[in-house]
């Protein structure tokens, strides 16, 4: 019988960085903390091995600040609240005791005590989302931790018995899981999920460092206390052309998404009278659509930090497709290969972090369904070199 | 699993569990090859392999904290995924679509026309095994699957399954004749 089934082969190197890469891709679910840096390395010594040097300077993960660091956030916290008129309950500053800081990218999240009750800060570079100290943190049945804060941006936070070695967060059907590290003392912990809170029933339980399989039955996280102050507090820019339009159709879409303000604009294009332009918030992408006078968003699902380069699909507009998402925020320039009748290489703009173009006319994906891209710096340094899908 | 000279596969799972991805970068190094084949076995396309195993290691990782170790070794659980990703991958008629537009014409490579032509018959010949093992009783399909396919060994198998050896070599036996019933009338 087993003469019937061929012989196995050696992997080709070729299809070796085919898979990486596509598994690579494939990480766009949940799971930010740290993800994936292994893969970095590889993909880097893949490029090296082509003879570029490449960064891979998006791949970040959440990374633990020194309590000084947090001062800062902390007073534009306190700032928010005051003038959102929230600060009953929340003792003075100078009572706020910082226990942690995580960051994950512009993400910053401050850990500390009121009167030694457990809080949490979130700022972006244009939000701020602070817990309720008085509230009662949201605990799944069964379980000696409960969470207190899961914003917009996929955080979460909450308290678990400090004996807990590890908080493991994850989705009902168990994927997606987060790893978090209560504080010894507080048992405060912070968990970058990328789920998106208004699709995502979390799921909590203990976990240990080393286990390989789950020692501790996971249980459901009842509905979570409101954040006593969520607030866009530094505007995003909505002077510039892009800025402008940005609000524009934001202001007119039927659905626009929470904390709308605090989107920063990106690249843009037009046709007439329809017109995309591109906006950006931590773990989130939008593409805000006007089509005569039709207006709609497209939203992508969470962003992957392993994914440097990524395209937002969306349906063509008056007939038009447009090539569009995301690059590292440090992008400045990025070039595309579409094929026409022959390969043609394009300078595709690239503007706080998106890009945009109109696929020409014609074009055809790549065998693999794929566009060949690169982007680079502001000093020529690149970033990605890679496929991403044009279909 | 043990490498010459490296640490076994419980070791870098328990460590990849932990967060330690590059523990994990190590496990998928070390199997994606195994996998890659076992996945054309299942399939009969080199390039349906190729997404096969991307997602079986995605699933993988996002299932490393109970992801079942048999003898110390990932590979059996990592083989009875790609299994699921190749049942659902031949239920979707958009991928099997997408299998046929990956399926290289003789046409495009005719200066190895005698290579290409017996690659191609054994392809066919492999598509038709497939498809008759995935007619076979659920039980029957899972062994023919890890033992014949992935010559996993009957103890490790009934390991994986939990299940007496003599079970697995049982539902061996039965696939056996019965593929070999239903070959014989093709």
């Amino acid at each position: 019988m087993s003469s019937d089934f061929p012989a196995r082969r050696e992997l080709p190197p070729e299809v070796r960085d085919r898979i990486r890469v596509r598994f690579r891709a494939g990480l766009d679910r949940p799971e930010r903390r740290g993800r994936a840096t292994w893969f970095a390395a590889a993909a880097a010594v893949v490029l090296l091995a082509g003879g570029a040097v490449f960064g891979i300077g998006a791949l970040r993960g959440s990374t633990p600040v020194s309590p000084a660091a947090g001062d800062a956030p902390l007073d534009r916290c306190w700032t928010a609240a005051e003038k959102a008129g929230k600060t009953e309950g929340l003792g003075s500053r100078a009572q706020w005791v910082t226990t942690a800081t995580e960051s994950s990218g512009d993400d910053v999240v401050v850990a500390f005590t009121v009167d030694g009750k457990p809080a949490f800060c979130e700022t972006t570079a244009t939000t701020v989302t602070l817990s309720d100290p008085a509230a009662q943190a949201a605990r799944p049945g069964g379980q000696a931790a409960g969470v207190l804060l899961f914003t917009a941006t996929g955080m979460v936070a909450g308290v678990a018995d400090p004996s807990w070695e590890q908080v493991e967060l994850s989705m009902p059907d168990g994927l997606g899981m987060v790893v978090a590290k209560p504080d010894k003392q507080t048992g405060q912990f912070i968990g970058f999920t990328g789920a998106d809170p208004a699709k995502t029933a979390l799921w909590l339980g203990r976990a240990k460092q080393g286990q390989s399989t789950r020692l501790w039955p996971r249980g459901p996280v009842p509905r979570i206390a409101d954040p006593l102050v969520s607030v866009v507090d530094r505007p995003g820019d909505r002077s510039s052309a892009e800025g402008r339009a940005l609000g524009e159709c934001l202001a007119k879409v039927p659905d626009p998404p929470a904390l709308a303000d605090g989107y920063q604009p990106g690249a843009m294009l037009t046709d007439g009278p329809n017109s995309l332009v591109l906006a950006r918030m931590p773990g989130h992408l939008i593409a805000c659509v006007r089509e005569g006078t039709s207006y709609r968003l497209v939203q992508d699902t969470f962003l992957g930090l392993t994914i440097p380069v990524r395209r937002l699909s969306v349906p063509p507009i008056g007939g038009k497709v447009p090539f569009v998402g995301l690059t590292p925020p440090s992008a400045k320039t990025m070039s595309a290969e579409f094929f026409l009748d022959g390969t043609q290489t394009t300078a595709v703009p690239v503007v706080r972090g998106t890009f945009a173009y109109w696929v020409p006319p014609n074009a055809v994906p790549q065998d693999n369904g794929e566009v060949s891209v690169q982007t680079s710096d502001a000093r020529g340094v690149g970033l990605f070199s890679g496929g991403i899908p044009l279909r | 699993m043990t490498i010459p000279g490296g640490i076994v596969d419980a070791e870098l799972l328990g460590r990849a569990a932990a967060g330690d991805e590059r523990a994990f970068g190590e496990l998928f190094e070390r199997h994606m090859q195994a996998v890659w084949n076992h996945a054309y076995r299942l399939t009969g396309s080199w390039a349906v392999a190729e997404d096969l195993t991307s997602d079986a290691f995605l699933i993988a990782w996002r299932k490393r904290a109970e992801l079942k170790l048999v003898r110390e070794s990932a590979l059996p659980w990592l083989y009875t995924v790609v299994s699921n990703l190749a049942r659902t991958e031949h239920r979707g008629a958009g991928r099997r679509l997408r299998l046929l537009r990956r399926i290289p014409e003789p046409g495009a490579v005719s200066d190895h026309a005698d290579v290409v032509a017996g690659q191609l018959d054994s392809e066919a010949r492999l598509r038709e095994v497939l498809d008759v093992v995935r007619g076979l009783p659920k039980m029957q399909r899972q062994v023919v699957e890890l033992c014949l396919l992935g010559e996993v060994p009957i103890a490790d198998v009934a390991a994986l399954l939990e299940v007496a050896e003599v079970t697995v070599r049982s539902h061996l036996s039965r696939a056996r004749a019965t593929l070999r019933a239903l070959l014989e009338e093709k």
